[in-house]
Formats: structure tokens, sequence, C-alpha cells
């Protein structure tokens, strides 16, 4: 047990508590050497483009994460409910496991670019040519998003339905609750936390990726491609550091936010449904 | 049975195959992207001849070569790295790179080689428009033959650059266009109006190789290293490359030794074999520009585009600016700018 632990402590040290502090170390230090310094943090503060572009990266991935987490419900139910097929289901979702940022992005492309399949396939039966290069749009960008966040959604949701207790549904229906007051009374209180326990995952794993906004991001500054641009651009590493430091100081004070707000949400469901089926 | 027989006997095969490989010396230099100036070719005939084998792929971009050469300064990965001179400039400045005066460097002329011997041209390149005559036919449109071309309405969104922010060449070209259009040395208001009214139109500064966007359509029009788009027309792609009327910028490539370099004497050996016939040979085979002028073969000399109005850009300066014309670059072309205001905050507006 013990030589389990070291391992562990060994993997956690060496794989994220060293990289952040010298990430943290980088972000106060000069250029070339000098002395330390809050001015990186300042200059990124201080710079409407900056903090515009973390903002408009914060809305869009949570807006996005928000809407593959309500598509990926019904996905999520069949797998839950073991129907025929959700395991070929679930290998799909997990498949897409299996694409890196940029390979997907270059999917996202070959589907949606200006020689995308779709746009050939319109050009081919109506001879217009309105989705051209959709991929480039807030919209196709949002396509391409949704396209990783939903199978990832999916599964973690499917996790949590499986959980839903089945005897409240079938003392439901005895009750003679119809399927959509069963569906909004007992499943929708008991998969409240999950829901926005996978919006959130979701909405944190989309803040740090990039490949496919590297390919396809043209209307919005994702924050994460900046960092990039500082990086290799320009070689400011320091500056880029506190960028980083920066996004992941968001994500952590999201995540409690959301942790605050889920806690007392689940206390008042659970307070709302044992009322309900008190009644 | 016969099934896990022929099972278990893939592993053994992969052995087989993996074994030749392994003997193999890799040697790390940096940006060496395998559909670049015949790269791939290169480093296949380098490994065959040698048994070292330059690595493809690591670092793509000059940019990015430069910040993991400072990063790992301490203890450098790479023997060296091929990149856009303006970068190599920048990488003596930065004090990554050691002196070497590889064989053969008596060829290079003395304005693409340092002194003292911390970069040097091993080829250049003219950034020309690459055109997609299949997707152009299709939209009945005729082929753009220059510069002010690409503004025009007709070719809003067809056509595709890449990013100087990452790509070497493309931020030569984001400098030399400025000379082109008839800017100076203080003044880049010629070249960023052109560069802003062409993102204006629609059209992209792209992060991936655009040649085979180019090849497969994706993009109509491309500027691009004339190499890139003649060896996609040797594959079967309906391209061509069309030399732009009002001039054109030549980018030169070249090479660095790493300082600290750990596997010093195998780059070095790398380095002068790169500038001996048979490498240059290779480089014109992919219809780039190989210093060994002579190293070209007839047909490849036939059908490289003729270039006119060549402009004669000062590496040393380019240098000097090229990273406050990316930031002018992104403030004006990326974020819609305007070119006089932001110029002018950079001192470069005349």
């Amino acid at each position: 047990m013990p030589s389990i632990l070291l391992a562990l402590a060994l993997v956690i040290g060496g794989a994220i508590v060293l990289p952040v502090a010298f990430l943290v170390a980088e972000s106060f230090q000069s250029p070339g050497g000098g002395p330390t310094t809050w001015a990186h943090y300042l200059e990124v503060l201080s710079s409407k483009y900056y903090l515009g572009s973390l903002g408009a990266t914060l809305l869009f991935c949570s807006a996005t994460a928000a809407l593959a987490t309500l598509l990926a419900i019904p996905g999520a139910q069949w797998m839950a409910k073991r129907r025929s097929g959700s395991s070929l289901l679930r290998m799909l979702c997990q498949a897409n496991f299996a694409f890196s940022g940029v390979v997907y992005g270059m999917l996202v492309v070959t589907l949606l670019g200006n020689a995308g399949v779709v746009s050939l396939l319109e050009a081919w039966a109506f001879g217009t040519d309105f989705s051209r290069g959709y991929v480039y749009t807030t919209g196709g960008l949002a396509i391409g998003y949704l396209g990783f966040q939903t199978p990832r959604a999916a599964l973690l949701l499917a996790q949590a339905l499986e959980r839903v207790d089945p005897q409240l549904l079938a003392a439901a229906r005895v009750l003679g609750a119809t399927r959509a007051q069963r569906f909004l009374l007992v499943t929708l209180p008991q998969i409240a936390r999950p829901l926005l326990v996978t919006f959130l995952a979701i909405a944190m794993m989309s803040m740090a990726s990039f490949g496919t906004a590297l390919l396809v991001a043209r209307t919005i500054d994702i924050f994460p491609l900046l960092i990039y641009r500082e990086f290799t651009g320009f070689g400011e590493i320091n500056r880029a550091a506190a960028m980083g430091v920066i996004l992941a100081i968001c994500c952590v004070a999201l995540e409690v936010m959301a942790r605050r707000a889920t806690g007392s949400s689940h206390v008042r469901t659970r307070i709302v449904k044992s009322s309900r089926i008190s009644n | 049975m016969k099934r896990r027989q022929v099972l278990s006997s893939i592993p053994a095969a992969l052995l087989v195959h993996a074994l030749p490989a392994s003997a193999e010396e890799v040697l790390p230099i940096y940006n060496l992207v395998g559909t670049f100036m015949n790269w791939n070719v290169l480093s296949e005939a380098y490994a065959k001849k040698t048994g070292v084998r330059p690595t493809l792929g690591l670092r793509s971009g000059s940019s990015p070569a430069l910040v993991a050469m400072r990063m790992e300064a301490a203890r450098p990965q790479a023997n060296g790295s091929y990149w856009s001179l303006d970068i190599a400039v920048d990488a003596k400045k930065e004090g990554v790179t050691s002196a070497y005066q590889p064989a053969g460097i008596k060829v290079v002329a003395p304005e693409l080689k340092d002194p003292d011997g911390h970069w040097w041209a091993i080829a250049s390149t003219n950034v020309v428009l690459g055109v997609n005559n299949a997707v152009l036919e299709r939209r009945g449109l005729k082929a753009p033959s220059s510069y002010a071309d690409l503004l025009k309405p007709e070719y809003k969104g067809l056509v595709a650059c890449m990013d100087p922010t990452w790509s070497g060449t493309a931020s030569v070209f984001m400098y030399g266009i400025n000379f082109v259009l008839g800017g100076t040395r203080t003044d880049f208001r010629p070249g960023m109006r052109w560069l802003k009214a062409f993102a204006e139109n629609g059209n992209q500064f792209r992060s991936e190789l655009v040649a085979p966007r180019l090849a497969v359509g994706d993009a109509a029009i491309t500027l691009d290293a004339e190499g890139n788009i003649l060896l996609s027309k040797d594959n079967g792609a309906p391209v061509s490359a069309i030399v732009p009327a009002e001039g054109v910028v030549g980018v030169h490539l070249g090479m660095s030794m790493a300082k600290g370099a750990p596997q010093k004497q195998k780059a070095e050996q790398f380095m002068d074999w790169l500038l001996g016939s048979e490498a240059q040979r290779i480089i014109a085979q992919g219809y780039f520009r190989p210093v060994r002028a002579d190293a070209a073969p007839a047909e490849v000399v036939k059908a490289m585009p003729v270039i006119k109005g060549a402009v004669k850009l000062d590496i040393a300066h380019q240098a000097q600016v090229v990273s406050t014309l990316k930031r002018a670059f992104l403030e004006i072309v990326v974020r819609g700018g305007d070119v006089d205001t932001v110029l002018k905050r950079y001192q470069l507006a005349g």
C-alpha cells in the first residue's frame, strides 16, 4: 500500500506540481532573468484585448458546454438504460478521445470547410455555396466544439444516469405520474447535480482545448491561442506563463463557484423531491 | 488456430521491420518539416547513406524552433535548426547558436551567411501565387495575376496564406510585401494597407501548411513558396504557380548549429552534406532554389517560374523589426486596427 501511495505522490508531483511550480516561477520572471516582477500580470490584466479574449473564451466555452450537456441527455439515457446499440454508441463516444484537437479540427474542416463535404454536396445538389467556409464562422466554431464536447458529456452523464434509482420511478408510475412528470419531477432532480458537474467538466476541458480553435477560430480570440502565440510566435515565455496562470485561476474559480452553487441546489432538489414524493 | 498463428506473427513481423530503424542513430534538428523543401526525401537519403536520421517534424516553424532552443538553452535537445535567416539572426543574438563553417560554405553569397558562422543559407524560394485551376474554372474565374487582383470582390474569401506569426516564410512575406508595394525601411504603411485589405476581402492567414489545402481545393488561391505549389502539381493536383505582376518576395532559408549541440560532430557532418551537390540536387527536385545553382537538374530549371521584380531584402533590418511588425500585424490585420495609428505608435509609419 505505501508503495502505491509513493507512486501516486511521484506521479502527481512530477506531472502536476513541478510543472505548475515552474510555470508560476516563470510568470514572475523578467525576460532574460532579471528581478522578480508582477509586470506580466499587470500587462495582461490591464489590457482590454487580453481581458476581452478571456471573457469571450469563458462565455463561448460555457455556452457550448451547456448546449453539449443538454444535447448529450438522450444519448446518455440510451447508454444508461443499455438499450440496443448502446455499446456501439459508447464506443463511438469513446473513439472521440482518440482524436487530438488538431486532428479533430482537420476533420471539421474536411466536413464544413471551403471544399468540405457539406459544401460540395450542396453545390452538387443545389448549385449554391451557402455552407462554403461555414467552419470559420462563430457557428462553425461552435459546431467544432460541440462535436468533441457532446460525446464526452454523454459518457459522463451516462455514468450518473445509471445511478438514478429505478424504484423512485416505479413509485411515481404507480402514483399515476405521466412520462413527462416522471422525467421532470423524479429523474431531473436526481440528475441536476450530475448535469452541472458534467457541464463544468466539459466547460473546463474546452477552456484548455486549442487544436480545433487553432485551425478554425477566426471570429473569437480564443485565449489559449493567444497564449500559444505569445509563446511560439513572440517567444514571450514569461508573459505566456502569466497568461497560463490567469487561465488556470479562472478555471479553478469557476469550479469553486459552481461547486458552491451545486452544493446548495443539490440540497434544495432533495427537499423538493421528498416533498413531492410524500404528496 | 490458423488465425491465432497469423495474429501472433504480427509482433514478430513488426519487430523485424523495426530492427533496422533502431540500429539507426537519430539526429534531432528542429523545423525539418517533411512536406516542405523536400525534407522527407533529404532525411531519407541521408539516413540511407550514413545511418544517421535527421528528425522530421520536431518544432514546425522558425519561431517555435527558436523558442524551443531558448527554453532548452541550459540543456540543448537539438543539434541545430532550419529556419528563415531573419530568425537565425535573432537566434544568434539570443545566444542559442554556435559557430561552424560547413564544407562548401564558399558557394554561399556573403550577404547570405553570418561571418562568424552562426547561420548560412542553403536554399531560397519565392512567394508566388498558387491557383487551383479546377476550382477557378468551376467558379468561372480567371486566374489572378497580381497582388491587386486578390483584393477584388470576385476573389473574396478564396485566398489563403500562412500566418506570419508562426511561419518564417510568411513572416518574410509580411516584411517584404511592403517593399514590393513601394514602402521603405521606416514606412510600412503600403504593405500593411495591402495585408489589411487582403484580410478584409475575407482571405485567410492559416495556421497549417497551405499547399495541401490548395491541392484539394479548400483554398482556390494561395500565397506560398513556389516549390510547394510545383510539388503538388507534380503529384497530380490541378494547380499552377503565377508570378505576381508587382514583384516578388524571396525567402532565404538556412541552417544553424545549436550551442552545446549534443551530437556536435554528427550534426556538423549533416550540415556539410546539406551544402554538397547531392543534397542540393534533392532540394532543387523539391522546386526550391539551392545555393549551388548548378546542382539543379535541367528539367527542374525549366519548370521553375521566371521571377521578375524580386525585391532585395536586408536580413539584418528584417530581424530587427520583424517582431514589432508581427505585433502591428496582429493589431491591424487580425484585430482590425487603423494602419496609420498603430504603425505610428510602433514608429513604422514614416
